[in-house]
């Protein structure tokens, strides 16, 4: 999934923020705002909330055919866990 | 006014902000450390008021069921096809099914919600578990008639799968991440280290970096090299100071990109082979573990059909012993 | 001069009113206008910002609108931002309609009179829904509504228990979005098109029909080349509409959306807007005077690919800014989300003078690109897709079309410039924008294009591991192993 210079910020820019990703997530317990998930999934400090649905997220894809701009966010949720992942910033 | 601020982020001029370096400038806004919270890492798994609700259910349910059977072990009719038995088999049946059958029309039954969907996929997990110890105290420890046994052997294949599932779950996606922030770090250092521009790969898609001259502060600049670059080419140095119009000007080198571009330096062959093999590697290995988080899901599903078609059997068995 | 007390503005917008002066000075909070604000807060940590507008509310998520209207989101998941972002950016509003702008003195003034400078303004009112026709009659009857903002919404929202059968007016894809959110709620819904196609300057005839029959399909009238011919009321509410081709259609409720046009009231008479020598969008000129008014209404501001008007210091963004089309060369207003979007971060950077990440094919805001989902049916438009061999003799037009799909792509010199697709799976919209955007050689995946078998990841990767391996300075090529 990952793809060398994924336009990432192109991508959250994008986002129409229709909840409709979140609605099809089997993995999202606690409820969250796009707006916030777009946010911290690009750069800037993540919250505990992002965190734990970045990490719970197992990239089952469900979220990508229900999107109706054709984004792919689960190489959005990739790049949230590089985030979580890394020591320094990515951005 | 506006040039007490202009002056006050001279590392947007001179285009390297949180050491990313002018190669990587971004339309968006630079992550600041000093200013932000630090990033909430990889935490320690928490559960949600609603999963621990499911869990306690499922427990108390499962104390109950030990309980019940404990009793029935007592009683002097302990067999399969005793009433009790059957009671279990049934109990446990209708259970299971619904348990498919629940998750696979999921998505159907009305409306739903954030977080909906990880409700039913926590009782499809729970009412699983149940099922199984339903058939299990149906079978009483006998295991001789040949279809119910290989359906009870279906039936451990089915949840040892989803259990295996969900650990696969939770353990492949951080694996494939870790690659994926591999693969990242070494396109990073590929483009940092100035091996792209010498071979003509696109950085960012090949964009290059233009300065928006806004004129008031172009104009009046000194044409001096400290606010560009120290170390730029000496084909770019006219280009540098001809603006102060919106004209394009040559991007700022990064300065960390070590020794100045050289492009006719020669390269060893694995000096250029490594950084692509290494790529393909690490691309290779995340591909493999989110295939295999769909595989197994695949082969959950299969093993389920399987278990069904053995239940069906057993079932069939079951009625001519009662009919 | 209204009272004190009628100035509708935070502590930091009264500051700024009684100072009369702002470093950086935006008019309206559509998302470009709040984006740019917020961005502008990250490079310019102490310049005064002050955010001008006519609007009563934060800034929302204007496409997620459709989802409210069809109940499926609440209110308070429209907003583009967390409640008090504004407070917390230091961000001063004033919410005041501009009703002036004075170029060579550099400042703009508001309904009330006050007037603030400003180093540097970006104009990002947006645009203006252009309703029913002022000659229909009927149109000031009870159920009459034109949906265009939040109060729109929430008015249709309120009306519809009341509603069992609607009409839509318009040919774009507001009004299908529409047509098919009001056949959520049940109702009978009739379709009017003025056209004879669906969105006419961005689709051709097969994608339209595609669309209009899926449209049907899910139960919606449609009729074609007919509009409102008025609107019959009883006792002053809506009862229903007589149409061009003399029937009438009961309906409690009528809905237009029949287009927006950029709202430039602020800089009428500055000479920041089209030209009457300059086409309109649709690329049609007009005749008359009338027409020189109208072409200078719907082009917008004009800006270049930084957004920067003709005027020093003055930049536009979002609906109203007319930005050049690197791939037609005609100035265009894009009123979509993601251009509004791009065009905030973009006019944050020109307003603050950051560095700006620019493609050199496309200019900084890229080919035009527009994704989204009609009932079940997804389209995108990218570049110019209506381009063909008679716009320019090396266009290479190709078109796939089956039951559930229709794609149409344009070629140029092994360039994809035009993209087009209507079907139920969805190409890769970003990826597809790249390919434009960048210039990218596609001769190896022309035709995959063109089916639903076009992989952007892995074309992506392999085109970046092929040209790291394509330098090794030994003899022969050794492809690698790409295991995907």
């Amino acid at each position: 999934m990952y793809e060398p210079d994924y336009p990432i910020a192109e991508e959250l820019a994008a986002c129409i923020r229709c909840n409709e990703c979140l609605v099809a997530c089997p993995a999202l317990a606690t409820p969250l705002t796009i707006e916030a998930l777009n946010r911290e999934t690009l750069d800037g400090p993540v919250s505990a909330p992002v965190a734990r649905f970045g990490q719970s997220c197992y990239l089952c894809g469900a979220c990508v055919p229900v999107c109706p701009v054709g984004l792919h966010r689960d190489a959005m949720m990739i790049w949230l866990k590089m985030r979580l992942l890394a020591k320094e910033p990515l951005v | 006014m506006i040039e007490h601020w202009r002056t006050r982020d001279d590392s947007a001029l001179s285009g390297g902000t949180s050491g990313t370096g002018a190669g990587e400038e971004r339309l968006v806004p630079q992550h600041n450390s000093d200013r932000d919270p630090p990033c909430h890492r990889w935490s320690r798994w928490r559960l949600t008021r609603t999963q621990m609700a499911i869990i306690l259910a499922a427990l108390v349910a499962g104390a109950g069921l030990i309980g019940l059977y404990a009793l029935y072990r007592q009683s002097s009719d302990v067999a399969p096809d005793s009433i009790a038995g059957y009671a279990f088999a049934g109990s446990g049946t209708l259970l299971l099914l619904l348990t498919g059958a629940g998750y696979a029309l999921r998505k159907r039954a009305g409306r739903y919600w954030p977080g909906r969907l990880n409700t039913i996929l926590a009782w499809h997990v729970v009412t699983g578990l149940l099922g199984l110890m339903l058939i299990l105290m149906h079978a009483a420890g006998n295991f001789n008639p040949r279809s119910g046994t290989y359906a009870l052997y279906g039936l451990i294949g089915v949840v040892a799968s989803g259990i295996v599932g969900r650990i696969l779950d939770r353990v492949c996606p951080r694996l494939a991440a870790g690659a994926a922030l591999q693969a990242w770090t070494i396109d990073r250092a590929v483009h940092r280290g100035g091996l792209a521009e010498e071979l003509g790969i696109a950085d960012n898609g090949g964009h290059t970096h233009l300065r928006l001259l806004c004129q008031p502060y172009a104009r009046g600049v000194p044409w001096d090299l400290a606010y560009y670059d120290l170390d730029p080419a000496i084909e770019d140095i006219p280009v540098l100071f001809i603006g102060g119009s919106g004209e394009r000007v040559a991007p700022a080198r990064d300065q960390r990109a070590g020794a100045t571009r050289s492009f006719n330096r020669p390269r060893a062959p694995g000096e250029v082979m490594q950084p692509a093999a290494a790529l393909a590697a690490t691309i290779g290995r995340e591909r493999f573990f989110l295939e295999l988080i769909r595989v197994w899901r695949r082969l959950h599903i299969l093993i389920s059909l399987v278990a069904l078609c053995l239940l069906l059997w057993h079932l069939e068995y079951a009625a001519t012993l009662l009919l | 001069m209204w009272p004190a007390t009628a100035v509708r503005a935070d502590r930091i917008g009264q500051h700024a009113l009684r100072s009369g002066y702002a470093d950086l000075l935006i008019i309206g909070n559509g998302i470009a206008g709040f984006i740019a604000a917020v961005e502008a807060r990250r490079y310019a940590p102490d310049a005064d910002i002050l955010l001008v507008t006519a609007q009563n509310h934060p800034t929302i998520n204007t496409p997620a609108l459709k989802q409210f209207g069809a109940g499926r989101l609440d209110v308070e998941q429209l907003l583009a931002y967390p409640p008090g972002i504004e407070h917390q950016l230091r961000i001063g509003v004033v919410h005041l309609r501009a009703e002036r702008l004075n170029i060579f003195a550099r400042q703009v003034q508001l309904e009330t009179g006050h007037t603030i400078k400003y180093g540097r303004l970006l104009l990002a009112t947006g645009a203006r829904p252009t309703g029913l026709p002022l000659d229909c009659p009927g149109r000031d009857f009870d159920g009459v509504i034109t949906l265009h903002r939040l109060a729109d919404y929430l008015d249709l929202r309120r009306r519809l228990p009341t509603v069992a059968a609607a009409v839509v007016t318009g040919g774009g894809y507001h009004a299908a979005e529409t047509a098919l959110l009001l056949r959520q709620w049940r109702l009978q819904v009739t379709w009017l098109i003025r056209g004879r196609r669906f969105l006419s300057r961005l689709l051709d005839e097969p994608a339209s029909d595609m669309l209009l029959h899926h449209v049907q399909r899910l139960g919606v009238e449609v009729r074609r080349e007919t509009e409102i011919a008025g609107i019959v009321g009883r006792i002053g509410a809506t009862a229903g509409v007589v149409t061009t081709a003399n029937q009438f259609i009961p309906c409690q409720l009528v809905v237009a959306c029949t287009g927006v046009r950029p709202a430039v009231d602020l800089v009428e008479g500055t000479g920041l807007t089209a030209s009457s020598d300059s086409c309109s969008p649709g690329g049609q000129k007009r005749e008359g005077k009338r027409s020189t008014e109208l072409s200078a209404v719907s082009a917008g501001i004009l800006v270049n690919e930084y957004l920067q008007t003709a005027a020093p210091d003055i930049f536009a963004a979002g609906d109203v800014a007319a930005v050049p089309d690197p791939l037609t060369g005609r100035h265009e207003t894009r009123a979509q989300w993601y251009a509004a979007f791009q065009q905030g971060r973009l006019a944050a950077a020109a307003l603050t003078g950051a560095p700006v990440l620019v493609n050199t094919a496309t200019g900084a805001l890229g080919a035009f690109w527009h994704a989204t989902q009609i009932g079940a049916l997804n389209v995108l438009a990218a570049g110019a897709p209506m381009l063909s061999e008679r716009d320019h003799p090396d266009n290479e037009v190709l078109v796939e079309s089956s039951a559930s799909c229709y794609r149409r792509i344009v070629v140029r010199h092994d360039r994809l410039i035009g993209y087009l697709a209507v079907g139920y799976g969805l190409a890769d919209s970003m990826a597809i924008k790249r390919l434009i955007d960048e210039q990218i050689d596609i001769r190896d995946c022309k035709r995959q294009l063109l089916t639903a078998d076009f992989d952007a990841r892995a074309f992506f990767t392999k085109r970046q591991l092929y040209a790291l391996q394509a330098a090794a300075p030994y003899a022969g090529r050794q492809r690698l192993a790409v295991g995907f």
